[in-house]
């Protein structure tokens, strides 16, 4: 069974630091990601000054990468069970690094299962893997800083990008704006989008309360205070903030909030030779990501003075951080018709769960969170239309080939 | 004259079953369930309605249980997913396809469809198998259900009352809750599956957990539940843990993959090493299995008892409490029958098959009350 030092799962900034500053220390590192090559979703693909010495260093003969390689079960004894397009292996560690990111919180409104929308990051990874999408019209909704940084990368592909709808006020924005100046390095970064931003019409205290189209998005209806209106476009980008990557963790018992991974201070979790870094962390942002990357390798290799300079520079981030988050209020959706969907794999409707007792009942009876996305997509929205909990977490941690799964008759249960 | 008053504790399909029998039959209604409809080993079980020919009682409750699935099925086939696609139990080899072969007889004085497969009928049937078997037993009326959803719909048919609680006692005349309420009943019914023993804590009953694996959608992968002929021998006799290739096409066009049996482990937590060693069976004869996605492993409890049969009757020596719990790995199946049973028992009126082989009291020793 191939064993390994380190085993980071997510290889985005925090994933590639760590793997970096762990192999100049003589580690062996596996980096296991999901995505065909490293970068994460937001920062994969794109020429960032902050990212590209880390990803040149992943050449180092002392990291092994598994690309387009997903976790399907973490087992007893430090190993996991992962697959590849073609195999899948049994791996070994002797210390976890949990730097799976976050992903989208997607929610519905009426017409968005219509072809032509998805999530902004969904839409900039789609633009990655080489959808046309130059001059196509684009209307990017929903909330939080992640709009800025996917509107700028969709415009420099060509986009005409008809708006922008924000349901923050411009009083929270302009706090937003205020704490950004006070970073010098973030601001210069919120200049350059908006820059890359010059003429893209802006909605602020604004929502999208439907998509048009049948065979495909034809437009929006915006609500704006008092006021109705509608444009028309080609595709819809929605975004409301993201939601840490927590599942890993809780299969390995890992203590979690809804927010974030529990870690201490020096990143570890409640379970011994476990780690957490980036967002599974509580969303933080790229520099944090970075810091905390360093950090991780500095603790696992006791480097005591990296450990004391990268710490002070986390502390920093995540002060930063919490800062912006609060100047965000969390996404409000519009009241929902009884016939918009919102469980998308098996078709269940908010009309069939609004009066359900609890998820265990809408799983049971109409099978809400049962098809392939495994309750990813709709579990976090039921949980903020509804209120109710997450489940317990099960393998498969994603969906995994039968063979995979029939790998496990062979495994030890206990350390060798 | 006012309504008798009936309370059943646990609302798994026989819970809720026995409700619509006794209510149909007259009786004023309350279930208790801590959780909801339909959930415990219900919600966990493959909903395979099957007729088992293994011993004389299995056959009679599963052979009567099976004719009302159709019936209930047929008339409202939307609710309760129910799809009649038969079973194929698959011989190994010879020797087992001479067993198969001898069943025939025993499903056709039953009035039960059965038909002997050759290799070629087989996998015209199912091409999905493993080259080189040597043919198998078809029971064309056997059929697929939704268990959770059908056994909500049977209580909403009854009007009676839904207490959501945990039962923390029985005695005469009633129940007491967790929360300290008592209620008063002429008759109480233990109908809470693998966790009979809370309540009444003698009765001979041992979990046996099982798992089972859900894969994406792929209408037409299999036609039939099929199962191996060993699955009997290696599942419902056997004291140690077994694996059994079984699966079952969903209505949705996914493949339900199991099965396996462990006694006396009582965390819910999927057992990797078990997982495997049931998929590697299941691969054995169905190899194009391999590459499927599976999307979800879960566990459940079947509740055994020592000679496999369901205990179904009134309690020897608590009068008043009526036992409808036991069903192992047949509940979905056996619920129906074990209804008809039950109420037939609580009315004295003839019941449809003999009650004698399921009657609890068959595990106790006659009462020394007079001593
Ligand atoms: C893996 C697996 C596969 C199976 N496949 C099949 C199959 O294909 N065909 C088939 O016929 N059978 C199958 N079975 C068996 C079948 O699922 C069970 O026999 C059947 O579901 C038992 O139903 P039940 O109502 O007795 O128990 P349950 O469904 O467990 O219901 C008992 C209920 O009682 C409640 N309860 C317990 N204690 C209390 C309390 N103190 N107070 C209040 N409520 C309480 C529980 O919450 C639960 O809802 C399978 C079982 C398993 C585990």
């Amino acid at each position: 069974m191939p064993s390994y030092d380190v085993i980071i799962i997510g290889a985005g900034p925090a994933g590639m630091h760590a793997a970096q500053a762990l192999a100049s220390r003589g580690q062996q590192v596996a980096l296991i990601d999901d995505n065909p090559d490293a970068g994460g979703q937001i920062w994969r693909g794109v020429n960032n000054h902050a990212t590209q010495p880390a990803r040149a260093a992943l050449h180092s003969p002392h990291i092994t990468t598994y690309y387009q390689t997903r976790v399907i079960a973490t087992l007893a004894a430090q190993q996991l069970l992962v697959e590849t397009p073609n195999d899948a292996h049994i791996l070994h560690y002797r210390h976890l690094v949990i730097a799976s990111g976050a992903r989208e919180l997607l929610l519905p409104v009426a017409g968005w299962t219509t072809p032509g929308v998805t999530g902004i990051g969904g839409l900039q990874a789609l633009v990655k893997a080489g959808m046309p999408i130059a001059n196509k019209r684009v209307v990017i909704a929903g909330t939080g800083p992640l709009i800025w940084p996917v509107a700028a990368f969709l415009r420099t592909h060509g986009v005409h990008i008809v708006a922008i709808v924000e349901q923050q006020s411009l009083v929270r924005l302009a706090r937003f704006g205020m704490h950004l100046a006070s970073h010098p390095r973030k601001l210069w970064q919120a200049m350059s989008y908006a820059t890359q931003l010059i003429g893209v019409p802006f909605w602020h205290d604004s929502q999208v309360t439907a998509i048009s189209g049948t065979t495909h998005s034809t437009g929006v209806s915006i609500q704006r205070g008092e006021h109705q209106f509608q444009l028309a476009c080609d595709y819809v980008a929605l975004g409301h903030h993201l939601v840490p990557n927590l599942d890993i963790a809780q299969s390995l018992g890992c203590a979690t909030t809804p927010a974030a991974i529990t870690t201490s201070d020096q990143l570890a979790t409640t379970i011994p030779h476990v780690y957490a870094i980036g967002e599974a962390r509580g969303i933080g942002g790229l520099d944090c990501a970075i810091a905390e990357g360093h950090l991780v390798a500095a603790v696992i290799c006791q480097d005591a003075p990296a450990i004391a300079r990268w710490h002070h520079r986390v502390q920093t981030e995540r002060r930063i951080a919490t800062a912006i988050a609060a100047t965000f209020t969390p996404p409000r959706l519009p009241p929902l018709a009884a016939d918009t969907i919102v469980c998308r794999c098996e078709d269940v409707s908010h009309g069939q769960l609004q009066h359900a007792p609890d998820w265990r009942t809408a799983k049971l009876q109409q099978r809400c969170g049962m098809g392939p996305c495994q309750g990813r997509i709709c579990g976090a929205a039921t949980q903020h239309l509804y209120g109710w909990g997450p489940d317990a977490v099960r393998p498969p941690l994603r969906p995994a080939r039968v063979a995979t799964l029939a790998l496990l008759y062979a495994i030890s249960p206990t350390a060798e | 004259m006012s309504q008798s008053h009936v309370i059943i504790i646990g609302g798994g399909i026989v819970g809720c079953a026995c409700a619509h029998r006794l209510a149909e039959t007259g009786w004023r209604v309350t279930l208790i369930e801590r959780d909801t409809l339909g959930s415990g080993a219900t919600a966990a079980g493959m909903g395979q309605v099957v007729a088992l020919d293994d011993s004389p009682a299995e056959f009679a409750l599963t052979a009567d249980s099976q004719r009302r699935w159709h019936a209930l099925g047929q008339a409202n086939p939307l609710v309760h997913e129910y799809t009649p696609c038969g079973t194929i139990w698959v011989a190994s080899d010879d020797e087992e396809l001479a067993m198969a072969a001898a069943k025939v007889p025993n499903y056709h004085a039953a009035g039960l469809q059965a038909e002997l497969l050759d290799a070629a009928a087989l996998y015209r049937h199912e091409p999905n198998l493993r080259p080189g078997l040597p043919g198998g037993l078809r029971i064309a009326g056997d059929a697929v259900v939704y268990p959770s959803r059908s056994a909500a719909w049977l209580w909403q048919q009854t009007g009676g009352t839904l207490i959501h609680a945990q039962v923390s006692t029985i005695q005469a005349g009633g129940v007491t809750l967790a929360d300290g309420r008592h209620l008063h009943a002429d008759a109480v019914v233990l109908a809470t599956g693998s966790r009979a023993r809370d309540l009444v804590p003698a009765l001979p009953i041992r979990p046996k957990k099982g798992h089972l694996v859900i894969t994406d959608r792929y209408p037409g992968f299999i036609h039939h539940q099929v199962a191996e002929m060993g699955y009997v021998k290696n599942a419902h006799l056997a004291d140690v843990d077994s694996v059994a290739f079984n699966v079952q096409p969903r209505a949705t066009g996914q493949i339900l993959i199991g099965s396996c049996r462990q006694y006396d482990i009582h965390t819910p937590e999927v057992d990797p090493v078990m997982l495997g060693q049931m998929l590697q069976r299941c691969l054995e004869f169905m190899p194009a299995l391999a590459t499927l996605s599976s999307l979800r492993v879960w566990t459940g409890y079947r509740a055994a008892t020592p000679d496999g049969q369901p205990l179904i009757g009134p309690h020897p020596h608590q009068p008043g409490l009526w036992l409808a719990t036991g069903h192992e790995g047949l509940g979905i199946t056996t619920s129906l029958g074990t209804a008809d049973l039950l109420a037939a028992l609580m009315n004295h009126t003839p019941p449809a098959i003999d009650p004698t082989p399921y009657l609890p009291s068959r595990f106790f020793a006659p009462t020394s009350s007079l001593l």
